[in-house]
Formats: C-alpha cells, sequence, structure tokens
C-alpha cells in the first residue's frame, strides 16, 4: 500500500515538472490565470496545447510499454523479455511506417494505429510460436534480435521506394522516439488502445500468477491457456501500437521497469502489471524533463536517454543471468 | 546611396567574369558534361544547350526538387556513381561541395575534371553561383541576360510589398519542425525585404529545428512553407496543423523550398509569389 502511494505521488511530480519545463520559460500561474479568464494567451496555449499533450503522452507511452514489457516476460517466462529487444516495437514501426509513407495513414484516423498494433501482434505471434521451439532464454533473445534487423531493413527497403527521398532521414529520428510537439490529437488517437490493451492485460493478471508455475499446474488449476494467451497478445499489441504510433520507439522502459519493480512485488507476474503502470510513467517522464533540461540548441530524442540508461541495464541483467 | 549599391550589384557578376578565364564555346568549352547534383543539373539546363549535357543525377527529374524536372526529362540520369560517369567519358563532372563525395574523390583520383559547387546563403551568393557554372561551361553572356532580368523582377516585387511587411516577423518551417535560422538564403530573403526572421532571432544558425513553444511565443505576423500536397505523406506534415499554430493568426504563405535550395533565377519567383500572396492576404 505504501509503495503505491509512494508511485502514485512520485509520478504526479515528475508530471507537474514536466508541465513546468519548456523553453519558452512562460510561468504556469500566469497561463492558469488566463484560462480561468477566459484571455487567449500565448502562455496559456503553450501549457494546453503544447506542454499538456506532450506530458499526457508520455504518461502514457510510458505505462503502455512497461506493462507490454511485464506481461512478455511473464507470458515468455523470460526474464529478458521486452518489446523493444524482441522487435516487437520495430515490427509495429515498420507497418507504421509503411502506413505513413505510402499515403494510407489518410485513409482514416485509426489506421495508423491500428497497423503499428497488428505490426506488434504478428510478432508477438511470431515469438510465441519460437518459445515452443526454442528451449533458453537466451535463444529466444536471439530469435529477438534476429527480428529486429530484419524489420530494420524492411523498414530502409519500404523507404526506398517511398515517394519522399527525405523520408529515410525523418524516419531515423522518428524511431528514437520523442512526445516533443505532439498535439491532443495524437493523445486522442492512442488513448483507447492504451485503455482497451490495459484493460486485456490487467484481466489476466491471475493467469500470469499460475503461468509462472509453469504451463502443466496452470492448465490443471483451471486457466484455458490458448485463451488468455490471446488476450495477453492483444494486450500487448494494443498497447506498444498505440505507444509507436503516436511516440516512435522508446526504448528498454519495458525492460528496466519491470526488473526494478519486480523485487518490491515479490515476484508476483500478476501485481507487477499493476505496478508497471505508473512505473513506466515515471521513467519516461524522467526521461522527458532531462531531455528537456540538457543544454545545447537542439532537444535530444527521448529515445536516446532512454537507450543511454537502457543499454548498460541491458548488459548488466545478461551478466547476472550467467552468474 | 542606393544607385551606387544597385550599380554595384550589377557590376559585380560582370567584373567577375572579366577576372576568369572564359573560354568560347567554339574552342575549348566543354562539350560533354555530366552533373551529380541536383543544384548543378538545373544550372546546366539553363545555361548550357541539352546537346552537350551528358547526365543529369535522377533529381533534376523530379518535380519536388527540381525547377526544370519537364526539361530535365530527356536527358539520362545518374545515380552519382563514380562508375556510371566514367562510362560517359565527361570533360567537365559537376558536383555540390556536399554530395557524394566518395564518388567525387574516386573521380578526382581517376584524374577527371571536376568542379564542385559551393552553398550560397545570400542573393549576391546566389548570383556569383551563376556566373561561376557559366565561366566553367562558357556560356557567361546568358548568365549575365538571366541575371540582370532576376534583379529586376526581384527589385519590382520587393518594391511593392517593402512598405507592407517591413518590421514583420516571419519565420520559413521546414518538416520535422526545421526553420531557416541565421545564415541560411532564407534568411537573407526575409531580411533584404526588411522583414524579421525570428527563427535567427531564437539564435538558430542554419536549418536547426525551432521548437514549438518558441514559435508560439515569437508570434510571428507570417509563417512560410510548402505548399500543401508537397506535404503530404511526410511525418513532419502534422507540426504545421498543430492546433496551436491556429491561434498565432499569423498569415500561411506558400513558397517552395526548391527555390531556395539551389541557386537560380527561381529566386525571383519567390519574391514575386511573396508580394503576390502579401497583398492578397491583406
Amino acid at each position: 500500500m505504501k509503495l503505491s502511494s509512494l508511485l502514485l505521488i512520485l509520478v504526479a511530480v515528475l508530471w507537474l515538472i514536466e508541465l513546468s519545463s519548456g523553453v519558452s520559460g512562460i510561468s504556469i500561474s500566469v497561463a492558469l490565470a488566463d484560462w480561468w479568464h477566459g484571455h487567449n494567451s500565448v502562455a496559456r496555449i503553450i501549457l494546453f496545447e503544447v506542454r499538456l499533450p506532450r506530458a499526457c503522452l508520455a504518461l502514457m507511452a510510458g505505462a503502455a510499454l512497461a506493462i507490454s514489457g511485464a506481461a512478455l516476460q511473464g507470458l515468455l517466462r523470460n526474464p529478458l523479455a521486452s518489446p523493444d529487444i524482441l522487435g516487437v516495437s520495430q515490427t509495429a514501426a515498420l507497418a507504421a511506417v509503411c502506413v505513413l509513407y505510402f499515403g494510407f495513414s489518410q485513409l482514416a484516423w485509426f489506421v495508423l494505429p491500428l497497423a503499428a498494433l497488428s505490426g506488434a501482434a504478428l510478432a508477438v505471434v511470431f515469438l510465441l510460436q519460437l518459445t515452443r521451439r526454442l528451449a533458453s532464454t537466451q535463444s529466444l533473445i536471439l530469435a529477438g534480435i534476429a527480428l529486429t534487423a530484419l524489420t530494420s531493413a524492411l523498414i530502409t527497403f519500404a523507404l526506398n521506394y517511398a515517394p519522399n527521398p527525405y523520408a529515410l532521414q525523418e524516419v531515423y529520428f522518428w524511431m528514437l522516439g520523442s512526445v516533443a510537439n505532439r498535439s491532443l490529437a495524437e493523445v486522442w488517437l492512442a488513448l483507447p488502445f492504451f485503455v482497451i490493451g490495459t484493460a486485456l492485460l490487467l484481466s489476466s493478471h491471475r493467469c500470469l500468477d499460475a503461468l509462472s508455475l509453469g504451463e502443466d499446474t496452470a492448465a490443471t488449476l483451471g486457466f484455458p491457456l490458448s485463451h488468455y494467451r490471446w488476450r495477453l497478445i492483444v494486450g500487448v499489441a494494443c498497447n506498444v501500437g498505440a505507444a509507436v504510433a503516436v511516440s516512435g520507439s522508446i526504448g528498454f522502459v519495458g525492460l528496466i521497469v519491470p526488473h526494478v519493480l519486480r523485487p518490491l512485488v515479490k515476484g508476483q507476474p500478476g501485481q507487477l502489471l499493476w505496478w508497471s503502470l505508473p512505473g513506466g510513467s515515471a521513467l519516461v517522464l524522467l526521461a522527458d524533463v532531462i531531455v528537456q533540461h540538457l543544454p545545447g540548441t537542439q532537444e535530444l530524442q527521448l529515445g536516446v536517454l532512454t537507450a543511454l540508461l537502457g543499454g548498460p541495464f541491458f548488459l548488466w541483467l545478461l551478466l547476472r543471468q550467467r552468474s | 546611396m542606393a544607385a551606387m549599391k544597385t550599380l554595384a550589384h550589377f557590376c559585380l557578376p560582370l567584373f567577375l567574369l572579366l577576372m576568369l578565364p572564359v573560354p568560347s564555346i567554339a574552342q575549348n568549352a566543354p562539350v560533354r558534361i555530366v552533373s551529380m547534383n541536383v543544384c548543378t543539373d538545373q544550372l546546366l539546363l539553363l545555361l548550357v544547350d541539352k546537346s552537350r549535357i551528358a547526365s543529369l543525377s535522377y533529381f533534376a527529374a523530379n518535380p519536388a526538387f527540381s525547377n526544370l524536372a519537364d526539361l530535365a526529362k530527356e536527358v539520362p540520369a545518374n545515380r552519382g556513381q563514380a562508375g556510371e560517369v566514367m562510362v560517359l567519358e565527361p570533360d567537365l563532372v559537376l558536383t555540390s561541395a556536399f554530395s557524394a563525395s566518395f564518388s567525387t574523390s574516386v573521380l578526382q583520383r581517376l584524374q577527371q575534371h571536376v568542379e564542385r559547387l559551393g552553398f550560397a546563403a545570400t542573393r549576391e551568393e546566389v548570383f556569383a553561383q551563376i556566373v561561376q557554372v557559366a565561366a566553367w561551361t562558357g556560356s557567361s553572356a546568358k548568365a549575365i541576360a538571366m541575371i540582370r532580368a532576376a534583379r529586376t523582377r526581384i527589385a519590382d516585387a520587393s518594391k511593392q510589398i517593402q512598405p507592407f511587411v517591413a518590421g514583420k516577423k516571419a519565420v520559413f518551417l521546414s518538416s520535422n519542425g526545421v526553420a531557416f535560422g541565421a545564415g541560411t538564403l532564407q534568411d537573407d530573403f526575409l531580411h533584404s525585404l526588411g522583414m524579421r526572421n525570428i527563427a535567427a532571432e531564437a539564435g538558430l544558425n542554419g536549418p536547426a529545428p525551432l521548437p514549438l513553444e518558441l514559435l508560439l511565443a515569437a508570434a510571428p505576423d507570417y509563417v512560410i512553407s510548402e505548399p500543401r500536397g508537397a506535404l503530404d505523406q511526410q511525418l513532419a506534415h502534422p507540426l504545421l496543423q498543430h492546433p496551436a499554430l491556429q491561434h498565432l493568426h499569423a498569415h500561411s504563405l506558400a513558397l517552395p523550398e526548391r527555390w531556395f535550395d539551389c541557386s537560380g533565377p527561381w529566386l525571383a519567383e519567390a519574391y514575386v509569389s511573396m508580394a503576390k500572396q502579401v497583398r492578397s492576404s491583406r
């Protein structure tokens, strides 16, 4: 109980710091006063149309990626699993890039998130098939690396035929992950998929607990495994699809957050799902506050910072697995 | 004083031409010219007879980047590879100082005559580049007439709108939230009309991302960007439609970036089009 309130307070504090961070140096109190009195001032526009969407997206993308990581680690019973390491985010990005650069994203508002979601689902199904054949945790990670390399190559391949020759450069930056310069439209775009995905994952928390005892035990405990497997796959796909569609690929959140929180929930995968939501939000908000306060004329991409944290963390995890 | 300045502008290219060794077309002007860059492509098409152009870069026929895409269609295209240029046995290879540097160094090692065009950040540098390519290709007379016509059009258009736009704040927005700061042709363009470039005032050098917050806080009177349609199928597209920009009450003007990307008389088109749009937006 104590931990939950601590995490929620941390998220709330970081969210407020995020709202007060920005290059223009406007005052939040002035912006709120203008809003109260109905003045359409620059401060109000910056707060509500620039900073608010950014803070909401950081909150949502972090939660979505972290709960997806927690769910994948439980589903695959692999502590090294996470959407970006297994290539799930990249497959979602491949699908997103294809609809973006060949004009399909303009057909309807849901085409982009739906495409990203389908890509993510396809990757999870593929990985699940692989786990039947590959025994060790390491070989699944290797399969994920192969999937990442393949989808990265396919993205470059697709962009080579995109009508816009600057596409490659744009996608390179987009793939690094960022929540800057977004609008509330992106929040509304991702929100339904995030809510549905999170509901699907949270409703499977008991099955994840049972799965930690092994598939056979879970089956004897009365969990229809194929049903829950699909529920988890669609849940992860919705969350990763929503996050990738609006913020590119912010790496390592799905790996770091469940690992940091796991000891605090005594290894219960089901409970870990709940904790991962505020945990992921806190990490991405913190990273986004840091990139906004780093010196330099050009803002660092958010995903670069999470990768700077996540890369060494992943190596440390690998070494700990060995010993 | 102003008259003196105009005279100086007018005579500078002429003077430069006299300084340069001008080969006459009849004697030793190159006759198999290859261009590997979209900027030199366009200057070649303008200045040289098509029979002397052996190949142009494949961007030359793309209307998004080339002002002379139709003219380029019949000329064989290259992808900037040293091998495909060698087999054409050119007597002059033109490229930019910033593109395909591996190919360029290979060609230079193979004793090819390579000339590289630099970067033009002001109107005068644009005209100097036209003069430069004309000198390499032996077509100076054409260049002088072209520059004279462009100067007249620019002066006329500027005179029409200067009283209305002088002192106004403007910004050139490109894809990915990139704006054109100090040291760009866009910056020179705005200053030549007596306008303020908010990207340069925000401390941007060259083309660099302008944070949305700074753009909103600067409250520009004019936001200039690529015409709609050309922006489709870009991730960068949503920024120009960001709801916060709707609150700015800025006039949005459309000037294609290809008028600024490469030196040429189309810079005058930018002034003429700007004048037309400013008058109709008032």
